[in-house]
């Protein structure tokens, strides 16, 4: 090893990570070279010191803070954190459905479920040569089905004035494949008009899932100026950054020209144009 | 349940059972809070700090793919909200001059040169001379017991690239920490 070699293995053995079979060489440089064995009980002895900073406490603020988010969270996702559709079907059964309309389309649901199961039964039994591929056209179309009647009930519930089944709609869009465009246009109104700022923050959420959509992407630029929460519009700025979404400099701009911005979505406005262009 | 991995609480956090994230704080946040405040040296601005990372934990949680340790995953985000940070405080200052220069220190305080005879108290004011870059590594590597590795991971250069930033910050620390014992601030 020469005194190049050695400096690099001074940090190894700063940290404790110097391999066994670099002592040898590393210990017969340091015995002939006087320079280096300085280096090396200087930057030890620093790298030491460090030792005596006492790992400082912070305030409870930060954990009762956190607790606080962190319950905040989970009520805003509260029905996302199902994720599998059966679940939130079973959940939807569950609700006291007051209106016959939902009633009807949850009795839709169970019967599409019942045919999906005798579906996917009978394949098992039918295992002939040509049987695969008729299947796959069968699996397609009970997905289609199945998610034609989510949208349907995501509809209705979205209808409500209950905050609460309004939010369960949103979540349940979550399981919604390729969303119709009455679906998205829904989708998109909550967001813009909803008067509950919970159930427009789960909205910007679930429309990620469809953000590949232009008309999402676009939509999302314009409903920067309607929002009037500090969350929301702070969740829409975080989206546009996330999606790498350029255009939404512009929008940022324009966001940057209201007086009554406050002064947190203000720096998160400019923390995304700079993160944009 | 405290014996779960951080990974595997992690994985669960991930998988909607946000509430398991309340594990992974009460294993790092003094650990964080303590990283932000080497940073930064302003105790209410690391709470803040903590705060945001375990919350962009929350959101970003769907990116989590455990392909490396979950500390590494988490410093890349604490990284991050420290840089966003910086962004907003020293909006006209390009990011790379933040983390080359070294920092303007304000002169000592009163209280600050009354107890300046403390080992810690000169150690902290040295730590702070180093340019951003240097302390990062210095405090991941001494404090954070990520291996060179790992930061080499986070910084995305090589492991060789990340000794020699040690190296240097740990001289440089030297460096600081005897002009202040010998009064030379």
């Amino acid at each position: 090893m020469n005194c190049q070699e050695i400096k690099g293995k001074i940090v190894d053995c700063l940290s404790g990570g110097l391999a066994p079979t670099d002592h040898a060489a590393f210990d017969q440089h340091l015995a002939s070279c006087g320079s280096c064995r300085r280096e090396l009980d200087e930057l030890n002895e620093t790298w030491s010191r460090l030792g005596i900073l006492a790992q400082e406490t912070p305030g409870p603020g930060l954990r009762a803070g956190f607790y606080k988010m962190l319950e905040s969270y989970k009520e805003g996702l509260e029905g996302k954190r199902a994720p599998r559709w059966l679940r939130n079907l079973a959940r939807f059964f569950t609700l006291r459905l007051a209106q016959p309309a939902l009633r009807a389309v949850a009795a839709a649901v169970l019967v599409a479920v019942g045919f999906a199961a005798g579906f996917w039964t009978q394949a098992q039994r039918l295992r002939t040569p040509a049987r695969p591929m008729v299947m796959a056209g069968e699996a397609q179309n009970l997905h289609r089905e199945i998610d034609g009647l989510r949208q349907q009930v995501s509809l209705s519930l979205l209808e409500r004035d209950s905050a609460a089944d309004r939010l369960k709609a949103v979540s349940l869009t979550a399981e919604i494949r390729e969303p119709d465009p009455a679906m998205l246009q829904a989708l998109l109104d909550t967001l813009d008009n909803d008067p509950s700022v919970g159930v427009r923050l789960a909205t910007v959420d679930a429309l990620y899932l469809f953000a590949d959509q232009p008309r999402v992407r676009e939509a999302l630029n314009l409903s920067l100026e309607k929002q009037t929460s500090p969350l929301v519009q702070i969740a829409v700025i975080d989206m546009l950054v996330a999606l790498r979404e350029k255009r939404a400099a512009a929008a940022l701009h324009r966001l940057l020209g209201d007086r009554s911005l406050l002064p947190e979505v203000r720096e998160r406005a400019r923390s995304g144009i700079s993160r944009l262009t | 349940m405290n014996q779960l991995s951080d990974d595997a609480v992690m994985s669960r956090v991930k998988d909607g059972q946000v509430e398991m994230l309340a594990i992974l704080f009460e294993r790092y946040h003094v650990r964080i809070f303590n990283f932000f405040l080497r940073l930064s040296n302003d105790r209410p601005l690391s709470e803040d700090l903590a705060q945001e990372l375990f919350f962009r934990i929350l959101k970003y949680r769907h990116t989590y793919r455990g392909e490396s340790a979950y500390s590494s995953w988490m410093y890349q985000i604490a990284r991050n909200v420290h840089i966003d940070h910086l962004r907003r405080r020293h909006a006209d200052t390009p990011l790379e001059e933040l983390w080359e220069k070294e920092p303007s220190t304000p002169e000592a305080t009163p209280a600050q040169r009354a107890e300046s005879n403390q080992e810690a108290a000169l150690l902290n004011r040295a730590l702070a001379r180093l340019p951003l870059r240097k302390r990062e590594v210095l405090l991941l590597s001494r404090f954070q017991d990520l291996s060179y590795q790992e930061i080499a991971g986070l910084f995305e250069c090589s492991v060789e690239a990340v000794k020699v930033l040690v190296h240097r910050a740990v001289k440089d620390l030297r460096k600081n920490f005897l002009e202040l014992k010998g009064g030379l601030s």
